[in-house]
């Protein structure tokens, strides 16, 4: 069935009329074949039945009278049936009256019971029973040639059935081959169309009805659906025009809040940067001015005081350092003093020193901001532990005025392949939120505790897990929606651009959270950078 | 009902004994009057009788044997139940001549062969049907003559005689009937001791 499924249309078409034709013709020539060799069957017998009367009733005298001669006579005028090949006539007790042609019944032999056409062995026999004037006298037997005339009629019937076959099979290919173009036409013309439109994706083509049966409603439809698909086509471009515009303006309208989120981020830096400096600043100021308060108290006047003594002495100094008072009390003064001053001069180089350390720090964080502001966008590989001490330097001074314990957590990994400026961005942002959370907790839980471990042989994790308020569940895939904050005076776009920076970079930025309360852990990961050489993992 | 096979080849060889016994056996041996009983029963059927014969439906067909003869016992014993032209059938052993013509079918038993002449005269256009067993019975008017030919019976019909009475006889019997004046005179019969 799957083979007369795929054959094209025609074939299938073909077939079914000849196949249809040819069982017709073979059960109508089947019936007639059947009918036929019935009724020659019954001709036959009736045929036999006249003769077998005919030679009975002419030996009724015969048989009667036990005359062996006569009888053989009777049976003799058979000879003008040539059909009829033997005979014999039987006596009511057995015994073979006369018998002729080549009739091979033993003597005496068994007479079927049955009367009529009988089959014996593999041979047929008449059967005739004679009777006379209420009496059964014997049997006639008759042995019919039925085989090779049935075999005869056999053969003319099978020639006959088999040419007319043969003609009505030409006969029913012809007309179908000739009807089935009607069909077929209107199919073809359908695939073809359909065909054109699916290799050009022209829906303009529409379909010329033809005909006014089933193929030419689906037709109909078939049209309507290509109106459909038309216009619905055209629709879509439409708005695939429209999309593709709005997605343009998206982007852009991205890029200038990544722009600006870059600008908040660095104004955000800046400010951290300058809040350090500031703080810096307040360093060396009180430096400078406990240096200059220091040297302001010095005991310089004094000491030119007592130096001015010693000299108004003229040349009684000695008796000036014995004998005065005064002078007797000026060494003590003059080793007090110097103590004094050599004091003084610690605590001056001391609070120099610092003023120093400060300096350099500021030098420090301003050529960080350079550095950083320089290189923006650029990927290179990076130590992250050297990346979080930035970040945790810039929030230092906020970290301090919030008075928030640091502990740090770090498992030595190798380099990441990252854009500096991001990483910072993204960790001082989150710094400083956790910063901001942690001011309703008492001022001795607030910890900041970042972590960094290996998340697998390709990322790096950052953590970054405060004991703040927490993130309750249905805000925690929400902070990272563009404008969203909590806080009063936020502009709700620093986690989303940070979040959106980690994937641009390979990256990704998430949040946990237990609930309100119980704290919560950014994790930043970061792709670790693939190098040609071995990668030696790290522990 | 015929007897079996070597049985036969044995009463037939009796028969010729008891035949070249010559006179000391003058008559038929049974089984040769069993035979012409059978023929008696037989030949009715191919022969048919004018209507006035028959006046009752269901009237019995009468045979008469004259003379003495085995042959009546075993006609009675062949016809038993059987019908001749569908009625009953009656065998009388007639002893007087005025007898005869009341029968459908009177066999002349050949010990009466010498009144033959008076007896067929008796039953002349009555239409009974005669049958006899001598050489003369044809030309004496009786109508059917049995002749024993090789040791079987077979029969000689005077068919003018068939006409005078009236019956018909079927072509089919006149086929078997041998010739009128066939001469079996000195033939075979005379040296079974037939004819008188």
């Amino acid at each position: 069935m799957r083979f007369f499924r795929d054959i094209p249309i025609q074939r299938k078409l073909r077939l079914v009329v000849l196949a249809t034709c040819t069982a017709a013709l073979i059960v109508a020539c089947a019936a007639l074949f059947l009918f036929q060799f019935y009724s020659f069957r019954m001709d036959f017998e009736r045929d036999l039945e006249a003769v077998a009367s005919i030679i009975a009733s002419n030996s009724t005298a015969a048989m009667s009278f036990g005359d062996k001669d006569a009888a053989r006579e009777t049976l003799a005028s058979l000879r003008a049936k040539p059909n009829i090949t033997g005979a014999a006539i039987i006596l009511k007790g057995g015994t073979t009256l006369a018998q002729t042609g080549d009739s091979k019944f033993p003597e005496n032999h068994v007479v079927p019971p049955l009367a009529g056409l009988r089959m014996v062995g593999n041979d047929y026999m008449f059967v005739h029973p004679v009777w006379f004037d209420g009496e059964r006298l014997g049997t006639l037997i008759l042995h019919p040639d039925y085989r090779s005339q049935a075999h005869e009629l056999f053969r003319v019937y099978a020639g006959i059935l088999a040419g007319v076959l043969g003609i009505s099979f030409l006969v029913a290919a012809l007309i179908s081959w000739r009807l089935e173009r009607v069909i077929l036409g209107p199919i073809r013309y359908l695939a073809e169309i359909t065909r054109r439109i699916a290799s050009r994706n022209d829906y303009s083509v529409r379909a010329v009805k033809f005909v006014d049966d089933e193929l030419g409603s689906f037709t109909q439809s078939f049209n309507l659906m290509l109106d459909q698909i038309e216009s619905r086509d055209q629709a879509l471009r439409h708005e695939i025009a429209e999309r593709t515009r709005a997605e343009a303006e998206l982007q852009r309208v991205h890029q200038q809040l990544m722009e600006a989120s870059r600008q908040a981020g660095m104004a955000e830096v800046a400010t951290g940067v300058l809040h350090n400096v500031g703080n810096v600043l307040n360093s060396v100021n009180v430096s400078a001015t406990l240096i200059a308060e220091k040297l302001g108290q010095s005991r310089t006047e004094n000491l030119a005081k007592a130096a001015a003594l010693l000299q108004g002495q003229n040349g009684s100094l000695a008796q000036f350092l014995t004998e005065d008072p005064k002078g007797q009390f000026l060494p003590s003064y003059l080793v007090e003093a110097s103590a004094h001053v050599a004091k003084e001069r610690t605590d001056a180089l001391a609070e120099i020193e610092l003023l120093n350390k400060n300096i350099e720090h500021i030098k420090d964080i301003v050529q960080r901001q350079q550095s950083y502001a320089r290189v923006s966008g650029m990927t290179e590989e990076m130590q992250v532990e050297t990346l979080i001490e930035d970040a945790l330097r810039m929030n230092a001074g906020g970290f301090e005025r919030h008075r928030v314990n640091l502990l740090r957590d770090y498992e030595p990994l190798p380099l990441v392949l990252v854009d500096k400026h991001k990483v910072l961005q993204i960790l001082v942002n989150v710094m400083r939120n956790a910063k901001y959370a942690m001011d309703e907790v008492p001022e001795g839980k607030r910890v900041l505790t970042v972590r960094l471990r290996r998340k697998d042989e390709k990322t790096a994790e950052v953590r970054v897990i405060d004991t703040g308020i927490g993130i309750p569940q249905e805000n925690i895939t929400k902070i990272f929606s563009h404008g969203f904050t909590t806080r009063k005076d936020g502009h709700g776009f620093g986690l989303h651009s940070a979040a959106l920076a980690a994937q641009q970079m390979r990256g990704h930025l998430s949040a946990e959270s237990e609930g309100v309360g119980k704290g919560a852990t950014f994790v930043l990961e970061l792709p670790f950078a693939v190098r040609p050489a071995t990668h030696s993992p790290t522990k | 009902m015929l007897p079996h096979h070597p049985y036969r080849s044995f009463l037939n060889t009796l028969l010729i004994l008891f035949a070249l016994c010559g006179p000391l056996y003058a008559g038929e041996t049974n089984t040769e009057a069993q035979v012409i009983a059978e023929r008696i029963c037989t030949i009715p059927k191919f022969v048919e009788w004018p209507a006035r014969r028959f006046n009752q439906p269901d009237g019995p067909f009468v045979i008469g044997v004259f003379g003495t003869d085995a042959v009546t016992e075993l006609l009675r014993e062949t016809i038993q139940d059987r019908r001749i032209k569908d009625r009953p059938v009656v065998v009388r052993q007639c002893l007087a001549k005025e007898e005869l013509p009341a029968c459908h079918l009177v066999f002349i038993s050949h010990t009466e062969n010498y009144q033959l002449d008076s007896i067929l005269r008796i039953v002349r256009r009555e239409g009974v049907l005669s049958i006899g067993e001598s050489d003369n019975f044809l030309s004496h008017g009786g109508i059917i003559n049995l002749i024993n030919i090789s040791g079987n019976i077979r029969f000689q019909i005077n068919l003018d005689a068939a006409k005078r009475e009236r019956l018909n006889i079927s072509s089919k019997l006149l086929q078997l009937a041998l010739p009128q004046n066939l001469d079996v005179t000195g033939g075979p019969a005379s040296v079974l001791g037939f004819s008188h």
